[in-house]
């Protein structure tokens, strides 16, 4: 090798001992970034905070997910614990198209045999097979699931368990709680309505009362939710090992309503008929307890139906307490009251009817020609408006206003439904005050005027109209009974009875304007009232466009019933007002009364029914034969698993008990079963039953020990002689 | 040089770091990955599956560059073809960013799909730089004093300009950052005055915090639809950004506080499980602070930096200009990669996408660690009976 030139060495040299320095300081920079780097990691947990956020708390609400555990909203229950309205689940159905929808074995989760789903579906939604199709054979590329409009939505349980019992690939629900209100329409703007809260602020699905007693005992019924806290990973599976804190939920209190369903159910059916016969622009019914205010029945039309929307385009107002009008002449009720009681009534003094000058205004009778000199005693049957404006005249403006006041007139009753109005009086001029006698010129509400009635039906004490019977908290067991309230005392018991003697002449007297309303083998009285209707500053004219209404209370001795009728403008008038009205009064008043009877009749000598469902069939046998009970077995298993009547009915000695037990079910003898007996069979085995004759049984199409199942049709044959 | 022999001159300062580092990775990568997998419905034990091939592939080819003869690494035509097949690859993607923008993986077009494997040609670019320089610094060497310097390095840098410029326009910041430092650091060793390097080093220490201050103080919102600024922005502002980008970084924060000093456990990161995006990679330091703890951190940037280290002192050490060189352009490409990794994940630099050495999953990355630790380890083997061989002579 040639040596390398001094130059070039020291060249050289120069260049590595750079490249040395150069390496040592890189070298130096490697060490320093590694416990930079360190240091950082190490501030960072050790102080748990960067730019002055707590990095422990921030993970701890990043990670924390609050999960709402639901409380149940209240059930509301009418007197005799029929549920009116409760809460549940509806699904609604949803289909799955995309054929890239597959599990992890690649097995379809999407609907792969359109036709027969479409089959199996149109079986179970209200929708063709054709359309079914259709709407599955969707060509859409993007579409990735379908659904069936109103009639895939809002199914029940039953319903969706059947469709998933097809094991149709593809085909989903989405749950959505939702109230069910069984009976249809029934007192619906009393009982109002709860709808899911689609606001933001509960996006998650909350049931909202928005009318009547959903809406104004909406936080009792809601409850309050609880909270299950516990952490996550992005993806929403629980971290193992993290502290779970749960909240209970508090559920609803369950309302009773003082509602009594087979009044209402039979009120609205007998409304119903009015309504659609007549066709009135709008129609209230009002049955009360006299003697405790408890609203038994009540209903209005036009009405909806809660379960299916049907009808709620229509008016969401209550009738009964949030519509004032003028009530016309069952307002005399009141006058008569405050004239007698303030010892202003002559009964037997005469006057002219037909006309009277109030202050250079003529008041007329409904007949414009009167009935000539009349007594003040024909003025109310005859419902004489002439006569009520003398009898106001007579007890002078302040003592009618007194006793307005004391009636509760422009005041509301505190009934505990949303939106109660308080009416309205006009009072300043003399002819205000002179036609308040006979209702006009005064607004009330339906339930101030049953507050009012009360005073006359209770021998002068007034009680608060309610709706509400109890409470319940069904956590706590805890029950507040809502008390008769009584409101006042505005009048004596003398004048009540007068009053209500009054009334029965409005029925019983030749010229009474009630006689339609009578009804064999019931004391009644009544009052009856054409109100005028005013629209813009004037009353309409025409022989429909009054509130024509009706006011009775029976037994009218001792009043156990108010009810209170009030039909507005109908539109076909084939028959005279107080005719229509008596096609309602009459029946509804007629089954309240029947309905009093046959309910005291059974405490004679009854029996509390044991409960028996769960029990051996031999204890439950001995225990029925103690208590004196005649029974009937369905079926051969050894174990009672339904009863009928249920325990704690009460029942008549004699009586027979129809026990169903586990295993198949078998036809039992019935010979010698009464009729009633039979019926009890056919509600617990599903039997369809057709009976012959009347009185006990002879014969049973089905022999004894035969099996039954819920398409059996049995044919009974009975006769009044006892074959035993 | 028998075989036999090299082995017994193996330089274990790089072999078993080397080794421990890429296990750990295998096993990380398992506990990053099978969570998100599972989740997807996916083989939770796919990423490790693949994983260990790739580790099995890079022992071999280390083993293969680590026997060859260390000057064909320096022959005029392996450079040449080196160069220009890394120029074709780069270009190549350029026009396919054109033609085929679907390409792109999260918005950059940085790969090259061979059927089975994928390859990331910036990966072949930073070897490239590492072996031309070293090849042309050492040719050059000499004539890198006072008046010729610039003469002699504007070719060099024109070209290491070119690689860089095509793969920051992919765009891959990060690479192309690499890919700079790598040119730079070899620039400074290769002779030119150390003051030069002190004071780039220097004028880079300050212009960052400088910058950074500059943006605080006047934002550019003119660039708000640039994703680099975006990055940035939530680099400055990680809590205020957490739903607009700057998640990522506060998501490295929770989980290197959920970890704390012992961790929380070999497999029980909370922040894995769909927190942090993509856990095997970008963020595979975060899983490992939450799940070993602070000192799993130290025990694994000890090894790396350590690693890093040990071959400085092998290039320091070294008697040819092209082994320093080629020791501290390797030293310079994982020490540049890991620090943009670690300090994206603790915040003190934006996230550039840059995954941490040996470590992180990828088989692109550990092929071109391989080969680079397989060039270190037959330098390290080959000064190290050359040393021998000397002491021998002067003995005699």
């Amino acid at each position: 090798m040639k040596n390398p030139s001094p130059k070039k060495i020291h060249n050289y040299n120069k260049i590595r001992r750079n490249r040395v320095y150069f390496g040592i300081v890189l070298l130096m920079v490697v060490v320093g970034l590694f416990f930079i780097f360190l240091g950082r990691f190490s501030y960072i947990v050790a102080s748990g905070k960067l730019n002055n956020i707590n990095l422990k708390e921030r993970t701890n609400l990043k990670y924390q997910q609050d999960r709402r555990l639901t409380a149940v909203r209240g059930t509301i229950y009418d007197a005799n614990h029929n549920v009116i309205a409760e809460d549940s689940n509806v699904y609604n159905l949803y289909a799955v198209i995309d054929s890239k929808y597959v599990s992890n074995k690649n097995k379809p989760l999407y609907v792969k045999d359109k036709a027969h789903t479409a089959a199996v579906l149109s079986q179970y939604i209200p929708l063709s097979k054709a359309k079914i199709y259709g709407v599955l054979n969707n060509q859409d590329p993007n579409a990735f699931q379908v659904e069936f409009g109103n009639a895939g939505k809002n199914l029940s349980l039953e319903v969706k368990n059947e469709i998933e019992a097809k094991h149709l690939p593809g085909i989903y629900f989405t749950k959505s709680p939702s109230r069910l209100y069984p009976n249809g329409n029934f007192a619906s703007h009393i009982v109002g309505l709860a709808q899911l809260d689609n606001s933001k602020k509960a996006s998650n699905g909350t049931l909202v009362g928005v009318m009547g007693i959903e809406s104004y005992f909406n936080k009792v019924l809601t409850g309050k939710n609880g909270v299950r806290r516990f952490k996550t990973d992005s993806y929403g599976y629980e971290l193992p090992d993290s502290p779970v804190t749960t909240k209970k939920p508090k559920n609803g209190q369950n309302i009773t309503l003082t509602l009594d369903s087979r009044l209402q159910s039979y009120m609205e059916s007998t409304i119903s008929d009015v309504y659609q016969q007549y066709a009135p622009v709008k129609m209230t019914a009002t049955l009360m307890n006299a003697k405790t205010g408890k609203i038994l029945a009540a209903t209005q039309r036009p009405t909806f139906n809660p379960a299916t929307k049907a009808g709620l385009d229509g008016s969401w107002q209550d009738a009964l307490v949030q519509e004032a009008y003028e009530p016309g002449s069952v307002f005399k009720l009141l006058s008569l009251s405050a004239a007698i009681d303030s010892g202003h009534y002559t009964p037997n003094a005469y006057y002219q009817s037909g006309a009277v000058n109030v202050s250079g205004n003529v008041v007329r009778d409904w007949n414009y020609n009167g009935w000539g000199s009349i007594p003040f005693s024909q003025a109310f049957p005859r419902s004489s408006n002439v006569g009520f404006v003398k009898i106001e005249q007579q007890m002078g403006a302040k003592t009618w206003l007194d006793y307005l006041n004391r009636f509760g007139i422009n005041k509301k009753t505190g009934i505990t439904l949303p939106g109660e109005a308080s009416g309205s009086l006009a009072f300043k001029r003399p002819l205000d005050q002179a036609i308040t006698s006979f209702g006009q010129g005064v607004n009330v509400t339906v339930m101030q005027m049953m507050q009012a009635f009360s005073a006359v039906a209770n021998n002068g004490k007034m009680v608060k109209p309610q709706i509400v019977s109890e409470i319940s908290d069904p956590t706590t067991g805890k029950t507040t009974k809502t008390k008769t309230q009584v409101t006042g005392k505005p009048i004596s018991k003398n004048t009540a009875i007068s009053v209500r003697n009054a009334m029965k002449d409005v029925i019983n007297q030749s010229y009474g304007t009630g006689q339609v309303y009578a009804i064999p083998g019931y004391d009644i009285g009544v009052k009856t009232g054409t109100a005028q209707i005013a629209q813009n500053g004037a009353y309409l004219a025409g022989d429909s466009n009054y509130i024509f209404s009706v006011v009775g209370m029976a037994p009218i001795d001792d009043p156990q019933y108010i009810l209170y009728i009030t039909m507005q403008q109908p539109q076909k008038m084939t028959k005279p007002a107080e005719q229509i009205l008596a096609s309602a009064f009459n029946p509804i008043m007629k089954r309240a009364l029947e309905y009093n009877t046959d309910q005291k009749a059974p405490d004679v000598a009854s029996i509390t029914m044991p409960a028996l469902t769960g029990q051996a069939l031999t204890e439950a046998e001995t225990k029925l034969n103690q208590t004196g009970l005649t029974y009937g077995v369905v079926g051969s298993g050894d174990k009672v698993v339904q009863q009928l009547p249920l325990a704690k009915e009460n029942v008549l000695a004699g009586q027979r008990t129809v026990l169903l037990t586990n295993g198949a079910m078998t036809m039992p003898d019935v010979k010698g079963w009464s009729k009633n007996d039979v019926l009890k069979l056919a509600e617990i085995t599903g039997v369809k039953v057709k009976f012959k004759g009347d009185g006990y049984v002879v014969s049973q199409s089905i022999p004894a020990n035969h099996i039954l199942n819920t398409d059996s049709k049995l044919e009974i044959l009975l006769s009044s002689q006892k074959t035993e | 040089m028998q075989i036999h022999k090299k082995f017994s001159y193996l330089d274990y300062y790089i072999l078993v770091p080397f080794l421990l580092l890429i296990g750990a990775g295998v096993v990380m990568i398992y506990s990053a990955s099978s969570d998100m997998l599972a989740v997807a419905g996916a083989d939770p034990t796919i990423y490790l599956k693949r994983q260990f091939f790739w580790v099995i592939v890079a022992l071999v080819i280390t083993t293969i560059v680590f026997l060859s003869k260390i000057d064909i690494w320096r022959s005029d035509r392996l450079i040449k073809g080196l160069l220009i097949m890394t120029l074709i690859l780069l270009v190549y993607l350029v026009v396919l960013s054109i033609v085929h923008p679907a390409a792109a993986v999260n918005g950059a077009v940085a790969w090259i799909n061979l059927g089975p494997i994928n390859i990331q040609p910036t990966e072949i670019a930073k070897l490239t730089i590492i072996l031309y320089f070293a090849f042309i610094f050492n040719k050059r060497g000499p004539k890198l004093s006072h008046g010729q310097i610039w003469h002699n390095l504007f070719g060099p840098i024109i070209l290491a300009g070119v690689i860089t410029g095509l793969v920051l326009i992919q765009p891959d910041t990060g690479g192309a950052s690499i890919l700079a430092f790598i040119a730079a650091i070899m620039i400074f060793s290769a002779g030119i005055p150390i003051g030069w390097g002190l004071s780039f080093v220097t004028l880079l220490g300050a212009f960052i915090p400088l910058g950074i201050n500059l943006l605080k103080k006047f934002p550019l919102p003119f660039l708000e639809h640039s994703y680099q600024y975006q990055r940035i922005l939530s680099f400055l502002y990680p809590f205020q950004r957490e739903r607009a980008g700057g998640s990522q970084l506060v998501n490295s924060y929770f989980a290197i506080n959920n970890g704390g000093w012992l961790g929380r456990g070999l497999g029980n990161s909370i922040q894995k499980k769909g927190y942090l995006p993509v856990p095997y990679t970008d963020f595979i330091l975060s899983v490992i602070a939450e799940e070993l703890g602070v000192i799993g951190v130290a025990v694994i940037l000890g090894l790396l930096f350590f690693l890093i280290g040990r071959i400085i002192y092998v290039g320091i050490r070294a008697h040819s200009t092209y082994r320093t060189l080629i020791c501290y352009g390797v030293a310079a490409m994982m020490f540049v990669q890991a620090s943009f990794n670690i300090a994206g994940v603790i915040g003190f630099l934006p996230i550039t996408g840059v995954t941490l050495p040996f470590i992180s999953y990828g088989g692109s990355s550990i092929v071109t660690l391989s080969i680079a630790i397989g060039l270190v380890l037959n330098i390290s083997s080959t000064e190290k009976r050359e040393r021998a061989a000397r002491s021998k002579k002067a003995q005699h």
